[in-house]
């Protein structure tokens, strides 16, 4: 049975695709032949060869990727896919549909919406397409039928994430428009920034590849020309004794590789900093949020600006670059702390170009603060809204109007030194 | 597949200009660019609206596309009403992006023509802005007030607007390219396609230019781009010397040497002074590559001090007829630890100069020794010669039979073999060696004439 996963990228190039990359594996694994459309706008596909490509490669499952901002697109691809052939099933994954409510799957054309992690859920529902009832014994999704709205049971996922097979070492990915390999070497997030909906969809937990997988991955990379890395755990060094592992292994093999890895202030010290170095990391981001100590205590960040510039500088000395992530519109947020923030950026010698260029904080789906959104001051504005569609950045606070909002928008905006491209959201 | 659609609007623009557009809609591709360029709003704002009218039509049936509208029109002070009216067709996608909180699906981009500051540009640019149309202006000096993010600054060598925005597509789809390894970069420029003043479609700037329908010479169009964009406000020196150094080194692994030198040329003039050294190397590798030994020569003076400049000078001046001097650059290479297959090769074109210069005793010994590196055709073949030189025709005849093992296909070892069973008197093997070499390929004299002497029984 044909199996198709798409990533829709609209406002970006193409990267790896690596969430649906885990699932098109798992799937490939259980005897599915599966395709992965990677959409970016560099993509060469026009309506008439994607028409070409849906008709003649006659998926009976197509799962995408679903995010606040490609969600219109997505929307329209389905359509797209309905009217070519309106038995293929739909199902959207992904940070936007794992706390969606459920009555927004009236309001679009698919089948399915995931309500955890992927691989398992995708896995009952083709199963259950190839068995002829689409809509029996599937776990981890709310889906449609007949109308009515339903929710099946939860997926049990694998603690050990080596059980999940690798997208990369199972050739499931194009690597002809990519300049940089996206690796995970671990899944989920046990902190509790209020904004944040990755605690809630991991429950809290963080799971690991072990070192050997992850070694065997890069190597296979390697071995292709791909010699740039783009760590995607949301805390590459959260596990300090395991990342001294495996900078080790990556010093040991003399492999001549770049990376860029994204971790928290206080899993930082001088030994690791040197190691990374010597293991060939060019950029750690950091997630700065704000330079204000009490909005940091009211989004529950955990962690001082002392500290926080102890690692900036940490890394910079070992001659390596540094990104901050930061947000504006935030909680209790005022003018003068949002200008503070772009001070300290600049202050700290980090370029506001990338990563570094702030974005207004987004309500998303599942975070405690979109669903304590009054406790923290956060006024939505009064205007409709599918309900796919979280409030995102339609808000204003107790601290912040909306123009004022934008108004810092404009200013991060204007001393970008890339007009605001922002490489990850 | 098309990318960016070019449109050259004209009052001799025919009648079918605008269905003919409307056909292209479906193999834009997802995420496009469409440029509608102007001389005169007002006459062309028809056809413009039109167009947008058309664009709209087809961006609503199909949902998932996103088209970028750039209209590149001289300044007139009643821009305003005119875009108001092409407004009421974008509105739509306005509220759209509006409601999912991302950027409309239809944008509208206007590019004002401005040859100098005007006191209502800055009115007109506000409006735009707060209009969701994105305005750029195009100017012909770097020295205007940049007031917008999208500034087109006219390259002097630009004969029509469309120019411009060619040297801008090409160099910043080259910049794209710049960080992958494989030939991309010395490829087209992408799926454009340009519709001239007579409606024709043209696939590509050049091809347009040249009144071409098929996309033609872009090495030569990328060189002049690069040219052209020296002193220009878009390229920074760093990134067009990373770009001359990437093409030629695309071009240099596509054995395309005349291209590899331009772009090496040029970015040596760009390059730092440490950095010259290797240039230098990769210049005088193209030229000798192209049989300009003695100017191979000069540049690899200049080169690093290593082995393979050292066999480089060697290979140039044997090439040059002067194998004493090449022997000492070849001597020079194997005294600085080349590596096995390098030291192989060093040997062989040694080898060939002792040769050359009558001393097969010499040169027996040195293509023996580079028989451990690679023990292949032309060293078979030359041993073969030394020895049929030394008037050793047994030894001869053993290296000529290990070529045609390698290459059942040589001629002209079958007739060498053929002189060596001869030499050896041994008539019927050699006239059936003969027979073979000129059945492969009969135009070897010396083996007709060998045949000929042999059957005569000379």
């Amino acid at each position: 049975m044909n199996v198709l996963l798409m990533e829709i990228n609209p406002f970006s190039e193409e990267s790896i695709p690596i969430s649906i990359g885990y699932i098109g594996a798992f799937l490939k694994k259980n005897g599915f032949n599966v395709k992965i459309l990677n959409i970016g706008e560099n993509t060469n596909l026009s309506k008439l060869s994607l028409y070409n490509f849906i008709s003649e490669f006659k998926p009976r499952l197509v799962g995408i990727s679903t995010y606040q901002r490609n969600i219109l697109y997505v929307i329209a691809i389905s359509k797209f896919i309905k009217a070519i052939d309106k038995e293929t099933k739909i199902v959207l994954g992904g940070p936007q549909t794992t706390f969606m409510p459920a009555i927004a799957l009236k309001y679009m054309p698919v089948d399915y919406i995931c309500r955890g992690e992927g691989e398992f859920t995708a896995l009952s529902i083709a199963q259950a397409i190839e068995g002829g009832d689409p809509f029996s014994n599937i776990m981890g999704v709310t889906y449609k039928a007949d109308g009515e709205i339903f929710d099946g049971k939860p997926t049990v996922p694998h603690d050990d994430l080596d059980l999940y097979p690798s997208p990369h070492l199972d050739g499931v990915f194009d690597y002809k428009n990519i300049k940089e390999a996206i690796l995970l070497t671990s899944r989920g997030c046990p902190f509790n920034c209020i904004f944040c909906y990755t605690p809630h969809a991991s429950h809290h937990k963080i799971r690991f590849h072990s070192i050997e997988r992850v070694m065997e991955e890069i190597k296979w990379l390697v071995k292709r020309g791909i010699n740039r890395f783009w760590f995607a755990d949301p805390n590459f060094s959260f596990d300090i004794g395991r990342v001294h592992s495996l900078l080790d292994k990556i010093i040991e093999s003399n492999l001549k590789i770049h990376m860029w890895i994204e971790t928290r202030a206080d899993f930082m010290d001088k030994e690791l900093a040197k190691k990374m170095k010597m293991a060939g990391v060019h950029t750690v981001a950091y997630g700065l949020e704000s330079a204000s100590e009490r909005v940091l205590k009211i989004i529950n960040k955990g962690i001082s600006l002392k500290r926080l510039e102890e690692a900036i500088y940490l890394t910079q000395g070992y001659d390596m670059d540094v990104e901050l992530f930061s947000l504006f519109g935030l909680p209790g947020e005022t003018m003068e702390d949002a200008l503070k923030t772009i001070m300290f950026v600049e202050g700290h010698g980090v370029k506001i170009k990338g990563n570094s260029n702030a974005q207004q904080m987004q309500l998303y789906f599942g975070s405690t603060i979109t669903r304590n959104y009054s406790k923290y001051g956060i006024r939505p504005l009064k205007e409709r809204r599918p309900p796919y569609l979280s409030i995102g950045d339609r808000y204003e606070t107790d601290a912040m109007s909306y123009k004022e909002i934008l108004k810092i928008k404009a200013i991060w905006r204007k001393r970008s030194l890339d007009k605001g491209k922002r490489i990850v959201s | 597949m098309i990318s960016a659609v070019y449109v050259i609007l004209d009052k001799e623009n025919p009648h079918t200009l605008i269905e003919d557009i409307k056909g292209f809609f479906p193999r834009l591709k997802l995420f496009s660019e469409i440029f509608l360029l102007s001389n005169d709003l007002v006459s062309d704002f028809e056809k413009v609206f039109l167009i947008t009218k058309q664009l709209s039509i087809f961006l609503k049936e199909y949902d998932f596309c996103r088209v970028n509208l750039n209209i590149v029109h001289p300044f007139f002070k009643e821009i305003k009403q005119y875009y108001l009216k092409l407004n009421t067709i974008i509105e739509p996608f306005n509220i759209e992006g509006y409601i999912h909180q991302g950027t409309p699906r239809l944008i509208l981009l206007p590019i004002i023509i401005v040859d100098k500051e005007k006191p209502e540009l800055a009115n007109i640019l506000y409006f735009l802005e707060e209009s969701f149309m994105m305005p750029g202006i195009y100017i012909k000096s770097s020295t205007f007030p940049n007031r917008v993010e999208r500034v087109f600054i006219e390259p002097d060598s630009a004969r029509e607007i469309l120019d411009t925005f060619a040297y801008y597509h090409i160099f910043n789809d080259m910049l794209d390219k710049v960080d992958f390894l494989d030939d991309r970069i010395i490829g087209d420029c992408g799926s454009n396609l340009i519709i001239g003043r007579d409606g024709k479609a043209y696939p590509c700037f050049r091809a347009y230019q040249l009144g071409l329908f098929k996309k033609c010479n872009c090495p030569d169009c990328k060189y002049n781009v690069l040219k052209c964009l020296k002193d220009h406000p878009l390229s920074k020196e760093a990134d067009m010397g990373s770009l001359h150094v990437r093409m030629a080194f695309a071009h240099l692994e596509s054995n395309n040497f005349f291209y590899a030198l331009r772009h090496l040329r040029e970015a040596l003039y760009l390059c730092k002074e440490d950095e010259r050294p290797n240039l230098y190397f990769y210049i005088g590798l193209c030229q000798a590559n192209l049989n300009r030994y003695h100017d191979a020569i000069e540049m690899f003076k200049k080169s690093p001090k290593d082995y393979n400049t050292a066999f480089y000078l060697g290979f140039c001046y044997l090439n040059n007829g002067d194998c004493e001097t090449a022997i000492k650059h070849f001597k020079d290479a194997l005294k600085l630890n080349p590596r096995g297959e390098d030291r192989g090769r060093i040997l062989f074109y040694l080898g060939l100069c002792y040769k050359n210069l009558g001393n097969y005793v010499r040169a027996i010994e040195v293509l023996n020794r580079a028989r451990a590196f690679n023990d292949g055709v032309e060293i078979n073949n030359l041993l073969g010669i030394c020895h049929f030189k030394s008037r050793d025709y047994e030894n001869a005849l053993g290296f000529f039979k290990n070529v045609i093992s390698l290459d059942p296909f040589s001629a002209i070892d079958y007739a060498n073999i053929c002189i060596c069973l001869k030499a050896l008197g041994r008539r019927e093997d050699a006239i059936k060696y003969c027979e073979k070499s000129l059945s492969l390929d009969p135009t070897i004299d010396f083996a007709k004439e060998a045949l000929k002497e042999l059957k005569s029984g000379n």
